[in-house]
């Protein structure tokens, strides 16, 4: 047994500290180039542009399906479009932009329905990367909960910094590239593609987590401590999959109505025919982000004459 | 709990060091603890569903006593009741749905509307498995090859023992039910053979397997945009994609378990250098094959009665083999087809060679003929590999068509990259298993121990850089 022991220590030990020394070697140039560290810009732009502002939150189905030029003509705000990526977890979304919140900001939360069924503090190898890559400073963003959840990504993350594609032939991806994202924080490179290859949502019933609806909850509170206003809407998604996770979608409506958030449009209005879909069921080609954009514009418009 | 998967990592260096460490001079908590451990590692996937492999091991360990019994009459009435029991559950679970849509449709032929009532269960994971555990220590006490166990710990050990629970192989209990009741010394060898089985099956799993599913994924799910040669080339990736699956997680198993002193039955045998579709399945799955030749096609008379016996005892089989696997027609035709492959061997009384030499058996590299009947064998089950994938009989069907119709060129070729990144994958295992194919326990691939151990430290670097949590096994949903 100690033979064995030891031999499996002699193994086991080099390879934890190569793990080591590879966290601590700086970002690969594949992963410098990635979309994630579009999140600093995002952050400055919060941190930066002026009133008034119209934040919108949310992961890719903002980045890829709005255009916010058109917002900023219509309605005369500044827009701020702070989608990256569904896997950095809609907690960490939410209490990494409740911190830039100001008064009068208009903020409009829009995450895609797949929140809504999974741990609200989840985050996959992206957040992992987000924290000890793009900005450490946010580490402290994290609870006990998240940092767990994030321990298995280490070892991933870690070694594939030995692999060679990581430092040759480094192709900058045409739409997941840091520099894919135009001054308001939409990704625009991919507005001239033509549709990709996707795989539609998976079925899913109707089971949301308590921990998300007490989340959002949370940041409508903060949101108005700030002086600021909250509203909430639907993501645009392909109509096949809208069909798919149909059960999952009328929860969250009735979510949203049982806490009485104000809400733009319904999850029907932002259901995107097929035709329109760029690559995933979230995001949109040229054509399918003006009609979201347009649809939103209305709704605001609608919103504001309300309020008025 | 998967076994690649971070809990799995925490849980099994527990296990091990309380079952050696403090354990160790008790048998009988030796096996408390692997129980306890088996039924936390179940119940990491589902506590409702220990329930039920509870509930399936205490009437197997009932019925096996009544099966003892010297009256036959009264020993072949809980024979049946253990198999309706265990049938039951299966039949519940995994296959209520499928035969309540097909009555719907039979109805619905017949111009009659009707709305069954359908299930709206998970399917358990491992319920294929352990029920067969049960089924055949059942059987062996009724043909009075095995005694009935009178410790039920051992009994629940032999049936939901962990390393095999949800996946299998299939284990017999006069093989590993004696393991369970004899007491277990360390043994360095075993142990570290075990290991270097585990990072094997990892690799595969992990590296390969892993790997090639996200060209499978593309080539099935959306046929429609690939051309013939693409097409061909996806189910190339999937043939490897579920041997690096499903033996890698075998290796696995049989690793774990030899780090807590037991030997289980090997599930593969290099089953793609096949010289014939008999061979193949003398190869393949080793544990359900042997399993469904011993309990049902020797009990239907085998080969003995006569070719026409033979001929619909085989197709049996095979159908049931396909069915096995799942509840959908696409399966039961893969299992046909490989009926229909079998059947030229069985006619010709060509299905017994090949049974214990292996391929260039005394050489490095194969003859031009065993070349050519290996590429045959490989092509056959390629082919009926693509039924198996595909989620219904019609994708399959079109999936064929396509290669067929467009075997030159459509829009969406599969780029060089992922044709050559395809490739990457399936020639390390080609070569790894050639290289083991003589003596496939023992994986001393390299002589030299210094070569060894950074082989090893390079598979671990490749298995760590593509650790997923979220990869499942294939064979789970069985």
């Amino acid at each position: 047994m100690k033979k064995f022991l030891r031999n499996f220590l002699y193994f086991l030990v080099p390879l934890l500290l190569l793990m080591v020394i590879c966290l601590l070697l700086p970002s690969t140039p594949r992963a410098s180039k990635s979309l994630l560290f579009a999140e600093i810009k995002k952050d400055s732009l919060l941190q930066h542009v002026d009133s008034p502002r119209i934040i919108f939150v949310g992961g890719s189905n903002l980045s890829f399906g709005l255009n916010s030029e058109m917002i900023e003509d219509s309605l005369k705000l500044h827009p701020i479009n702070t989608g990256v990526h569904f896997s950095l977890g809609l907690k960490y979304m939410l209490e990494n932009t409740i911190q830039y919140i100001k008064k009068g900001d208009l903020v409009v939360l829009i995450p895609e329905y797949a929140h809504f069924n999974r741990d609200y503090d989840a985050g996959s190898e992206e957040l992992f990367r987000s924290v000890v890559e793009v900005n450490p400073s946010k580490l402290k963003l994290l609870d006990t909960r998240q940092l767990m959840h994030l321990i298995p990504y280490m070892p991933k993350y870690a070694f594939s910094k030995l692999m060679t594609s990581e430092y040759y032939h480094v192709e900058e991806s045409d739409i997941y590239s840091v520099n894919s994202f135009n001054r308001y924080g939409d990704v625009y490179t991919h507005w001239n593609l033509k549709r990709r290859f996707f795989l539609t949502e998976k079925n899913a019933t109707g089971y949301i987590n308590p921990e998300v609806a007490d989340g959002i909850k949370k940041f409508a509170a903060g949101v108005h401590e700030r002086n600021a206003t909250l509203l909430v809407s639907y993501p645009c998604l392909q109509d096949i999959s809208f069909h798919h996770i149909e059960p999952l979608i009328r929860e969250v409506e009735k979510l949203y109505q049982r806490d009485k958030f104000t809400i733009l449009g319904t999850p029907e209005r932002y259901m995107m025919p097929d035709s329109l879909i760029f690559n995933t069921p979230y995001h949109l080609l040229k054509t399918g982000v003006d009609h979201r954009t347009s649809l939103l514009i209305d709704d605001l418009k609608n919103y504001h004459y309300w309020l008025n | 709990m998967l076994f690649n998967s971070f809990e799995f990592l925490l849980f099994l260096p527990v296990v091990f060091t309380l079952y050696w460490f403090v354990f160790s001079q008790s048998l009988r908590w030796q096996n408390i603890l692997i129980l306890i451990a088996s039924y936390f590692f179940y119940g990491w996937w589902s506590i409702p569903f220990m329930g039920l492999l509870a509930l399936s091991t205490l009437l197997d360990f009932l019925y096996g006593f009544q099966v003892a019994s010297p009256n036959r009459k009264r020993a072949k009435l809980f024979l049946w009741l253990s198999i309706i029991n265990n049938l039951g559950i299966l039949g519940v679970f995994k296959y209520y749905n499928f035969f309540a849509h097909q009555f719907q449709e039979g109805f619905e032929l017949l111009g009659l509307h009707t709305n069954p009532v359908l299930l709206n269960v998970a399917l358990p994971i491992g319920i294929s498995f352990y029920t067969f555990h049960g089924m055949s220590y059942v059987f062996d006490i009724y043909r009075q090859k095995q005694k009935p166990v009178s410790n039920f710990v051992d009994y629940a050990v032999f049936v939901s023992f962990f390393p095999l629970l949800v996946a299998g192989p299939i284990e017999r209990a006069n093989h590993l039910l004696p393991q369970v009741q004899k007491p277990r010394a360390f043994n360095y060898s075993q142990a570290l053979d075990g290991c270097r089985l585990m990072l094997w099956g990892m690799f595969k799993k992990v590296v390969i397997a892993d790997s090639l599913a996200e060209t499978v994924d593309k080539m099935f799910n959306g046929y429609q945009h690939y051309n013939g040669l693409s097409l061909i080339l996806g189910a190339v990736a999937f043939s490897f994609q579920i041997y690096g699956d499903f033996s890698g997680y075998s290796d696995i198993a049989l690793g774990t378990a030899k780090l807590f002193g037991f030997e289980l039955l090997s599930n593969f045998r290099f089953p793609y250098f096949s010289r014939d579709i008999a061979e193949f399945w003398r190869r393949w799955h080793i544990s359900l094959s042997s399993w469904f030749r011993d309990y049902l096609y020797i009990p239907l008379g085998g080969s003995k009665q006569g070719k026409a016996k033979a001929v619909r005892n085989t197709f049996i089989i095979f159908i049931v083999s396909g069915f096995w696997h799942g509840a959908s027609w696409n399966f039961i035709a893969w299992g046909f087809i490989h009926a229909v492959g079998f059947l030229p061997l069985l006619l010709l009384d060509r299905n017994r060679k090949n049974v214990t030499d292996v391929v260039a058996q005394n050489r490095r590299l194969p003859g031009i003929r065993e070349l050519w009947q290996m590429c045959a064998t490989f092509t056959f089950v390629t082919l009926a590999w693509i039924f198996f994938r595909a989620d219904t009989m019609s994708l399959a069907l079109n999936y064929l068509k396509h290669i067929g119709q467009s075997i030159i060129s459509q829009p969406h070729q599969l780029s060089m990259l992922e044709g050559k990144s395809t490739f990457t994958y399936i020639i390390p295992i080609v070569l790894g298993d050639w290289w083991l194919r003589r003596d496939e326990r023992k994986l001393r691939m390299v002589r030299s121990p210094v070569i060894r151990k950074l082989l090893y430290w390079v598979m671990a670097i490749l298995i760590l850089s593509k650790f997923s949590s979220n990869s499942s096994f294939i064979y789970f949903q069985f």
